[in-house]
């Protein structure tokens, strides 16, 4: 007895201090959070009383006359990222049900696919910008944006005469960059699901894509949404690629080949030249915008996340 | 499956491992090395206000009070005089921070270099966060001197601390060009422009390159009859500062509507960032045309008169000016004599440029007109309450880089593209450093 509860005490001791250590931790995070957003208030205090609400649904951005408003930036945003995700998530997907699923006999070759593709999201943004813009903006423009509106221009989202700086190809460049987080994530996930689910569907007579599209996709289908969120996060908050090749032109169009703005790429283009205090507030409520346009995303993911395990656990 | 997955973790944990070990020298290098890096430079700022409030005010009042003002002056005309060219004169040790714009990063990084060269006690760092964020930090106080292309305006320099009076020193110029895409012209050929013309284009009120307006000044080129892509800087700059002050002043309705700005509302256009990003914008699109800085034009002979080419742009003489380095000195020269003159001392500076000045009034007939001037800001009384500054060494090595980046430095820009000051405003801007005191001590004498 007397030796187990030294033991034991021993073990409440280091409990304790392992405890306090970890919860630092945890509450360091809550705390540099908290004080990150009040900063951001604090900072753009000034624009918030001076404009107010209207400062979101205003469409002219002019520091030299202290006019400023959100909404071109908010737009060009929400457009980006709603093409990074359009584009990326397939590929995403199809890379990440070819490592788990087809190329389950060469582990060697899913393996260096595999590394290569989260190498891929290791290469810095600006990079991608650079590439963009000398590389991809014009083969784009030429191959792709100009037959388009040659032959779709009626249409009104392909209505404008593509130069390749637009919202359709900063949406490209964002695919690329979210193809690494999201196919990685997507690709742990289908590799958790159960071989038994598997196995169940062959033990029916299913064809290796109705045991993927009816048991793999939908049993890993939160874990493949979470993906899609961090891919959104990264296309929602990404700024130097996009600030090469949006155009940065504060107007708002239907058209994809039209020149946008997006928040990241205002913040960084013009915070070092802020010519007057409200000037500077009015840049850093735009990242509080941004902080919040983020903050929103998340929690709408994880209510859409909490919806559909319930789900699949209803079905189950 | 579980074969793959070891193999994933074990090569992220060695991934992880080595990015740990490279992050930790290369802190440790950069912790025991302070050099010219940008990362180093915002770590010395910080050093640098922290140790000003603990520090600076017993050893700056015992200095004043026991230096008396024979002894300041002769350290001073012995600095001024002798000590870049000879090494015997050594300033003391001391780390000195500035802060500011990206136009003249190049050159700066170049005078980083020579002027440790000469005073290895010195330790000059240049962070070039841009010119509002120059003078932001020049007015917190926390660097010794901030750098800006444009001078303060009114609302910034009523922010400076009260009693406080900042000084404006031009250090160096630059030069602003039209600079275009259009297929099958020769690299010889160059484009006439007007500022009026210039700032029609960029208002969206001519649209292609054929317009009456631009046929009239290039008689002898055949125009094509593309829209014209009009393309700018899409972060805020210098650059951008000086063209449009060009275009407010030889156009009523940009002035009235657009102004002059470094982050202006353009009417029209693509904004690309950077240099290097108007360039890359220019070079894929044919028929477009936007402003280029002088510096980036001479620097890229692979591109300018290959992909792209620059244009000519009419002076008050009415002679077409294909901008070289001389005729930006030229512009410097008049634009400190004609027109507003230059502000002396703690006079504000907002407003003035040499545009201005030679846009209007210029004798000399082959001036640039659109040259601007880039400034070293530094208060006139340093001491440890605003400025921060924690020693007279530090304030004397200070005041002696400015001096060195407006004399000796003024040749080491000919080859990156920056126009030499011309005598008369190395002169008043000697005037200008010899104003500077720190706890009341003259720094540097007189020219």
């Amino acid at each position: 007895m007397n030796p187990n509860k030294r033991i034991r005490k021993r073990g409440i001791g280091g409990d304790q201090i392992l405890k306090g250590m970890v919860a630092a931790a945890a509450i360091s995070i809550v705390a540099l959070l908290i004080a990150l957003a009040i900063e951001l208030t604090n900072g753009a205090s000034l624009s918030l009383t001076t404009y107010g609400l209207p400062f979101l649904f205003s469409t002219t951005w002019d520091p030299n006359h202290n006019i400023y408003g959100a909404l071109p930036f908010i737009y060009g945003t929400l457009v980006t990222s709603a093409i990074a995700l359009l584009i990326g998530l397939p590929v995403s997907l199809g890379v990440a049900i070819f490592l788990s699923e087809k190329a389950k006999g060469h582990r060697l070759a899913a393996y260096v696919l595999g590394t290569l593709v989260e190498l891929l999201a290791a290469v810095p943004s600006v990079i991608f910008g650079l590439w963009g813009l000398f590389v991809l903006s014009p083969n784009l423009r030429t191959y792709v944006e100009a037959p388009l509106h040659k032959y779709l221009g009626f249409l009104p989202i392909f209505s404008t005469t593509p130069i390749g700086l637009d919202y359709f190809i900063a949406g490209i460049i964002l695919a690329i960059m979210i193809i690494p987080t999201v196919s990685a994530v997507s690709r742990d996930v289908l590799n958790a699901v159960p071989n038994s689910q598997r196995e169940a569907m062959y033990s029916l007579g299913a064809t290796q894509w109705e045991v993927i599209r009816k048991s793999v996709l939908p049993y890993a289908r939160s874990g493949i949404f979470g993906a899609t969120i961090l891919g959104l996060g990264r296309a929602v908050g990404e700024t130097m690629a996009v600030t090469f090749i949006i155009g940065n032109s504060p107007a708002i169009s239907a058209s994809l080949f039209a020149q946008g703005y997006t928040l990241s790429a205002l913040i960084v283009n013009q915070v070092g030249e802020s010519t007057s205090p409200l000037n500077a507030s009015a840049i850093v409520e735009i990242a509080l915008i941004l902080f919040g346009l983020a903050f929103v995303i998340n929690v709408f993911a994880r209510l859409f996340v909490v919806r559909l395990t319930r789900g699949a656990r209803f079905r189950a | 499956m579980n074969l793959y997955k070891t193999g994933t973790s074990g090569t992220t944990i060695a991934l992880v491992v080595v990015l740990v070990v490279v992050v930790i020298a290369a802190g440790a290098y950069i912790a025991l090395n302070p050099g010219g890096t940008t990362t180093t430079t915002i770590t010395n700022t910080s050093v640098a206000t922290t140790t000003a409030t603990s520090t600076a005010t017993s050893t700056a009042t015992s200095t004043a009070t026991s230096t008396a003002t024979s002894t300041a002056t002769s350290i001073a005309t012995s600095t001024l005089t002798s000590t870049y060219t000879s090494t015997s004169t050594l300033l003391q040790t001391a780390t000195v921070a500035g802060a500011g714009g990206t136009l003249v990063f190049p050159l700066m990084s170049t005078w980083l270099y020579t002027f440790n060269q000469l005073q290895p006690n010195v330790q000059v760092n240049y962070a070039s966060v841009g010119s509002g964020a120059g003078i932001t930090d020049i007015t917190k106080g926390t660097v010794n001197f901030g750098e800006s292309d444009a001078p303060l305006t009114s609302a910034q320099y009523s922010a400076l601390p009260s009693g406080s009076t900042l000084l404006t020193v031009p250090i160096s110029a630059s030069g602003v060009v039209p600079a275009y895409n259009i297929p099958g012209f020769p690299a010889t050929t160059h484009l006439n422009f007007t500022g009026d013309v210039l700032a029609k284009i960029f208002l969206g009120q001519i649209t292609t390159w054929n317009d009456p307006a631009i046929a009239a000044l290039n008689p002898k080129v055949t125009l094509p009859s593309n829209a014209i892509v009009v393309i700018h800087r899409s972060d805020g700059s210098g650059t951008m500062y000086a063209y449009t002050n060009f275009l407010s002043d030889s156009n009523a309705q940009w002035k009235s509507q657009v102004g002059t700005s470094t982050t202006p509302n353009w009417p029209v256009g693509t904004g690309c960032k950077g240099n290097e990003g108007v360039a890359g914008c220019i070079e894929n699109n044919q028929y477009s045309l936007g402003p280029l800085e002088i510096a980036y034009v001479l620097t890229n002979s692979n591109l300018i008169g290959v992909s792209i080419n620059y244009g000519a742009v009419q002076n008050h003489a009415g002679n077409f000016i294909l901008a070289s380095l001389s005729d930006i000195t030229l512009a410097m020269k008049a634009g400190v004599t004609q027109g507003t003159p230059v502000p002396q001392g703690s006079t504000p500076w907002t407003g003035w440029s040499i545009i201005n000045n030679v846009y209007n009034d210029s004798t000399d007939t082959g001036i640039y007109p659109i040259t601007t001037f880039t400034y070293a800001l530094v208060y006139e009384s340093l001491s440890a309450s605003y400025t921060g500054f924690t020693s007279q060494a530090q304030a004397t090595a200070t005041v002696s880089f400015i001096w060195y980046c407006v004399n000796q430095g003024q040749t080491a820009g000919a080859n990156i593209g920056y126009a030499a000051l011309p005598a008369n405003v190395v002169a008043s801007d000697d005037t200008t450093l010899s104003l500077v005191t720190y706890n009341g001590l003259t720094l540097l004498s007189g020219s």
